[in-house]
């Protein structure tokens, strides 16, 4: 389950900032997260709870996930679709072969700090 | 940290080793706290402290969770082209013959080229030992209880193995579909392996190893004639998914179509990269 990792990642992420800004907690980190970023959410969410409860200033933190969809384009005829999955073929020519514009993000995207 | 629970034990992460060394054991704590673990949560939002200035701002990150992996990778990178070593990452589910592959490749090209093992698992140097017994220089990195290779494992394995100008490095990472595809390790090459004992439909249920890997081979060749397995269909799936990825059919058993594998590596050796 590489989500514990991906999520001492966002704890570390989080609490840099945090500091950086002289905060004393943070109340919501905010993340985007790609259908193709190969991160199970609800994994993450159950992952976030003991990695978040080791950190001081994150304890009291929620999880704020935005889902970012798919986004593919046809390398044949250029045509862009968002399709469930990677597997769906290009639905104006039938051409495998795409390039992923967009739904592979996984980024902490921002943090809200609280009070001490 | 503990890679499990995220408790904040301070047991080394992982353990590099080289065969033979003695094992350091790191008995994992453990994780019976003896009470159960609940979790519900208040959600009331009365605080009994004075709000600051800070509470509610909303500070802009926007930082790549993976950065420090992807950061340190590109350092290992660094290192191998400044001393033009070529590096693979070997990936697949456990029992694909990530090992017997590798076995097979060592010594075929052990004569002609200076080459380096770093092995990953979960647990034992039963891999180490077995390609140690090739001559060829190896260590091994124990995850314990991570279930991938990171750019970190393997910038101190390479230090530990200290790889010669103009070498191949070869990664084996863990036995895993899923985590490793997203840890770049700072290789040339990600190579993919899935034999022909497991089902077709690989590439569709786990897209993002396919989608990152440059090379699949398909092991296991001399087992078709008793499995119900399709290779073309299995290319029709990688297909869809990565229409670049270069297929090759192997056995490493009996060594049928070996010979376009290492003519792919000895391409890339010779800097057809």
């Amino acid at each position: 389950m590489h989500e514990f990792s991906i999520a001492v990642n966002i704890v570390e992420i989080a609490e840099s900032t945090a500091l950086q800004h002289n905060a004393t907690g943070v109340s919501e980190v905010e993340l985007d997260v790609g259908d193709a970023s190969g991160i199970n959410i609800e994994a993450l969410e159950f992952a976030w709870e003991s990695a978040a409860a080791s950190s001081t200033l994150l304890k009291k933190s929620s999880l704020k996930i935005n889902p970012v969809p798919l986004l593919l384009k046809c390398n044949h005829c250029q045509h862009q679709f968002s399709p469930a999955d990677l597997i769906e073929s290009c639905p104006s020519c039938g051409d495998n072969s795409t390039t992923i514009l967009q739904g592979r993000e996984l980024k902490v995207k921002s943090i809200m700090l609280a009070g001490p | 940290m503990c890679d499990t629970c995220g408790c904040g034990s301070s047991e080394p992460r992982f353990t590099i080793m080289k065969p033979g060394q003695k094992e350091h054991t790191h008995p994992h704590h453990d994780h019976d706290h003896g009470h159960v673990h609940t979790h519900e949560h208040e959600h009331g939002h009365e605080h009994e402290y004075e709000h600051t200035h800070h509470e509610g701002r909303i500070i802009t990150v926007e930082t790549d969770v993976l950065q420090k992996n992807n950061m340190l990778a590109q350092r290992n990178r660094g290192y191998l082209e400044a001393k033009s070593i070529l590096a693979l990452n070997l990936v697949s589910s456990p029992g694909s013959g990530k090992t017997t592959i590798l076995e097979r490749t060592l010594k075929t090209l052990k004569d002609q080229f200076s080459i380096c093992v770093i092995e990953g698992d979960q647990q034992t140097t039963l891999d180490a030992s077995r390609i140690s017994a090739t001559g060829i220089p190896v260590v091994q990195i124990n995850t314990g209880s991570g279930c991938h290779l990171d750019a970190e494992m393997v910038n101190k394995a390479v230090k530990e193995l200290d790889p010669p100008h103009h070498s191949i490095l070869m990664i084996e990472n863990v036995g895993n579909l899923v985590c490793p595809a997203l840890f770049d390790l700072g290789e040339n090459f990600r190579v993919v392996i899935v034999s022909v004992t497991e089902g077709e439909d690989k590439p569709l249920k786990y897209p993002q190893m396919f989608l990152s890997s440059q090379v699949c081979l398909i092991n296991k060749t001399d087992l078709l004639p008793y499995v119900d397995f399709s290779v073309d269909k299995l290319k029709e799936y990688i297909n869809h998914i990565n229409p670049d990825l270069h297929c090759i059919e192997l056995s490493a058993r009996t060594g049928d179509g070996f010979d376009a594998w290492i003519a792919w590596l000895r391409g890339k050796v010779n800097g057809d990269q």
